[in-house]
């Protein structure tokens, strides 16, 4: 059980890192369904740093450069240029699919994958004081340090967006842009902020998720952008509610893992995540709509009941 | 003394019009200085320069006696505050979130919330506000949310106030409220500019006034003792200014459009009308005022068949359209001018042709078999572009790039052309200008005369007064009163059932 809750942890950091990129976005009003293509190129960019500079803080740092870089250009579009942000994001997405594919190539000489020399592999930290903790230690001992990032940063993040200035700033640019234009915040700066903040993250989501498995596999992201987007929109963008939700999807993958290593047909329970997904987006709303319903239909009766005079004149 | 600000020779520039030209505006300290003119005279644009927001083509801004260019914060910096038409608030955030919006009080980078509460609660206290400086913004009423803006705007010191048509969302006791306040700002030195287009608050309130139309300042006057006659003239530049008036002596038929217990609730179940029940009868302006958002868009859409009503009923000509189709009530002769001209009212990227159509664009002589008849068409808009004199259109174009008068011009000529049995008119003069503004009364009165039913919802007391043969007044859904001799009711007493003080018993 414990290996199982370790194990979800590991699983649910590179989407909670997407998640938590993603939600700068949102939080500034742009909804960035590109975070899939971004998350990619961090895989990719993040096993092209290792083995060029031989270090895995290499591969980290190479992967939030390529991904901080990619979000830049994205961010040149949709602001400067006002390519719509859907239409400019199927295109980040494509092109994150075929050029890291393409890449591989003239890179590594490979098609398909490629697999890093295991020093390479992004080390696990052992903290005996930790272990000692009963549960908690064998839950949260032995990560990498960017699952700790990821753990800590929705804490983080909270204190940011409602105790800080430029958290005020960007709430109120997410919320209407127009009023806090005239409230003299520069929209545009604290645009690019947020997105700049998305794209290092998308990139540190991606080193997690290769360099974890030092390796990288043509799409292996495998829609963990997807499954962030709609653990923010499920959360309404709040971190730490997002932190909850991403070790719920975190659970439903080593839940997979676990289970097909028992035997269960892997393709039934790969679904598992997806469906997962799926619920969660489509649930919320149906529950929303049923209580509003439910409301309405309880002040009809309580209001309308007759004989009853215009309850205003009471 | 100098003068707090001075612009000198103003213009600005839009790729259609030129919005300000060499204009000169003088703003004295303690000074409370109404800029006046119709729709599109050039009065936002103008304290839109003064605000930072737009960066004049020439001319120049002295503010305190030195000469200035800057933007927004800039603007901000100097003591110059705008508080907009529409209200610049985040209805999602505290009262106190926005206040400080841009503009916090920091401690070790962190945003000193609890120095920000403190100087909040202060100004909500001194403005005689009880709600807590940590309540939403969207639990304010629209009274109180203007109050937020003007503090917002002191609360970064501005010693130069700029108001965009204040009154326009008020009670006349609000307006009131408002006017206490600004008279206080002035004693404490503070200079308040007030746009507004409603001339009797302008005379009341302003030390001094300027006139704007199309862009230049055509006139100023000395605030105290001010012709208001004199003011509409210079505003309107001609010398017939008469708004025309309902005679109501026509005479009046039976009920035509009856609407009975009508209910409606909204998704969270709040009543958004009460069980309210009316009647036009034939040749009658039915009159429906109210502060905006009591229930005058949900009886409308009720009425057109664009929501279901949780209880009551509609008849149209005695028969029950409770259940009709919006296309079934249109036939059996509903017409509709919408609120909304932009949105509702036109299709924008349509031309002339098939807005005049909208409706009755599946029938003769538009239509046969499925196939637009052309030249039935054009002849149509051949006809109703001469009867109504619609102007600057040309075939094939867009309707969007017309003029708001002119656009207007266009659905009334479509629904009035269909000769209906009831006519519903939401706010049908709202931003047009005098001469639009006649032409749309015009055309309301003849259709009267001519025995159609009117049901006239609007936001502007002094037009449902003249209009009117007959008003109610809703307040939270429900009728807060009926007035049938409108020659014996003042523009306070109705004021005071718009604000749900008073209610009147129905008569008879």
């Amino acid at each position: 059980m414990l290996d199982f809750l370790n194990l979800t942890v590991r699983l649910a950091a590179p989407v909670l890192l997407v998640a938590l990129g993603g939600l700068f976005s949102l939080r500034v009003n742009i909804f960035n369904i590109a975070l899939e293509g971004f998350m990619l190129f961090g895989c990719f960019a993040s096993v092209v740093g290792a083995y060029l500079t031989g270090s895995v803080l290499g591969g980290i740092l190479f992967a939030a450069a390529v991904s901080l870089l990619m979000t830049m250009v994205y961010a040149l579009f949709v602001f400067e240029l006002d390519v719509d942000p859907v239409i400019c994001a199927i295109a980040v997405i494509t092109i994150a699919g075929g050029l890291t594919r393409y890449l591989l190539i003239p890179i590594f000489h490979t098609s398909g994958r490629y697999i890093l020399p295991p020093e390479l592999a992004l080390p696990t930290v052992n903290l005996p004081w930790l272990e000692a903790i009963p549960v908690l230690g064998p839950i949260l001992n032995n990560h990498s340090i960017l699952v700790y990032l990821a753990l800590v940063l929705p804490f983080l993040l909270h204190i940011f967006l409602y105790k800080t200035d430029l958290g005020l700033s960007m709430r109120s640019v997410g919320l209407n842009a127009e009023a806090a234009a005239s409230a003299g915040i520069s929209v545009k700066k604290v645009r690019y902020f947020a997105l700049a903040m998305n794209g290092i993250l998308c990139g540190l989501a991606g080193a997690q998720l290769a360099l974890s498995l030092n390796l990288f596999n043509v799409g292996m992201t495998n829609g963990r952008g997807f499954t962030a987007l709609a653990a923010l929109t499920l959360t309404g963008f709040e971190p730490i509610l997002t932190l909850l939700a991403c070790l719920l999807f975190g659970a439903s993958d080593a839940l997979v893992l676990m289970l097909s290593g028992e035997g269960y047909p892997v393709q039934i329970l790969s679904m598992l995540p997806y469906v997962l997904a799926l619920v969660v987006a489509i649930v919320p709303p149906i529950v929303r709509r049923l209580a509003k319903n439910a409301r309405r239909r309880r002040a009809e009766r309580t209001l309308m009941a007759p004989g009853r005079e215009c309850p205003a004149q009471e | 003394m100098e003068p707090v600000v001075r612009m000198v020779g103003i213009t600005k520039r839009f790729p259609a019009i030129v919005a300000n030209d060499s204009v000169d505006f003088t703003l004295e300290a303690g000074q409370i200085h109404a800029l006046v003119g119709e729709n599109g005279a050039g009065k936002t644009t103008l304290m839109r320069v003064l605000y930072g927001q737009y960066a004049p083509d020439e001319g120049e801004i002295w503010v305190g006696g030195e000469r200035r260019s800057y933007n927004v914060a800039g603007a901000l910096a100097l003591g110059i505050g705008m508080v907009h038409q529409n209200f610049m608030q985040i209805p999602e955030m505290s009262i106190v979130e926005n206040i400080i919006l841009g503009h916090t009080p920091k401690r070790l980078g962190f945003v000193n919330y609890r120095q920000a509460r403190q100087r909040v609660q202060e100004l909500l206290t001194r403005f005689g506000m009880k709600n807590s400086p940590d309540a939403p913004i969207s639990s304010l009423c629209v009274g109180e949310r203007q109050k937020i803006e003007i503090i917002k705007v002191l609360y970064l010191g501005a010693r130069v106030l700029i108001l965009d048509e204040p009154t326009a969302v008020l009670t006349p006791q609000e307006t009131t409220e408002l006017f206490g306040i600004l008279r206080e700002l002035k004693a404490e030195g503070t200079s308040v500019i007030f746009i507004s287009h409603k001339l009797r608050e302008v005379i009341e309130i302003a030390d001094r006034i300027t006139v704007m139309r199309k862009g230049r300042v055509a006139a100023g006057f000395d605030g105290g003792g001010v012709d208001e006659t004199a003011v509409a003239q210079a505003m309107i530049g001609k010398q017939d200014v008469q708004l025309l008036q309902n005679d109501k002596a026509a005479d009046i038929g039976a009920a035509v459009l009856e609407a009975k217990n009508l209910w409606c609730f909204d998704g969270d179940g709040v009543p958004k009308l009460r069980n309210l029940s009316l009647q036009v009868r034939a040749g009658e302006i039915l009159g429906v005022g109210g502060v905006e958002g009591n229930g005058q868009s949900q009886l409308i859409d009720i009425l057109v068949g664009m929501l279901q009503a949780s209880g009551g009923t509609v008849t149209l000509a005695g028969e029950d359209i409770s259940r009709c189709s919006i296309r079934e009530r249109r036939d059996r002769g509903l017409g509709y001018i919408p609120e909304d001209r932009m949105t509702t009212g036109l299709a924008l990227e349509g031309d002339i042709d098939e807005n005049l159509i909208c409706g009755c664009d599946n029938r003769g002589p538009f239509s046969r078999m499925g196939l637009l008849m052309r030249k039935a068409i054009r002849e149509n808009t051949g006809r109703m572009i001469e009867s109504f004199d619609i102007r600057g259109v040309s075939a094939g174009k867009p309707v969007k790039s017309l003029s708001g008068g002119n656009m207007q011009k266009i659905v009334l000529a479509r629904e009035i052309a269909r000769n209906p049995k009831v006519l519903i008119a939401a706010q049908p003069t709202r931003g047009l200008d005098i001469g639009a503004i006649n032409f749309v009364r015009e055309h309301l009165l003849a259709r009267k005369r001519g025995g159609t039913a009117i049901l006239l919802v609007s936001a502007d007391l002094e037009e449902l007064m003249s209009l009117s043969d007959r008003l109610i007044i809703l307040y939270e859904g429900s009728c807060a009163g009926e007035i049938t001799d409108l020659g014996t009711v003042s523009e306070a007493d109705i004021g005071l059932l718009m604000g749900g003080v008073t209610r009147r018993k129905k008569e008879g």
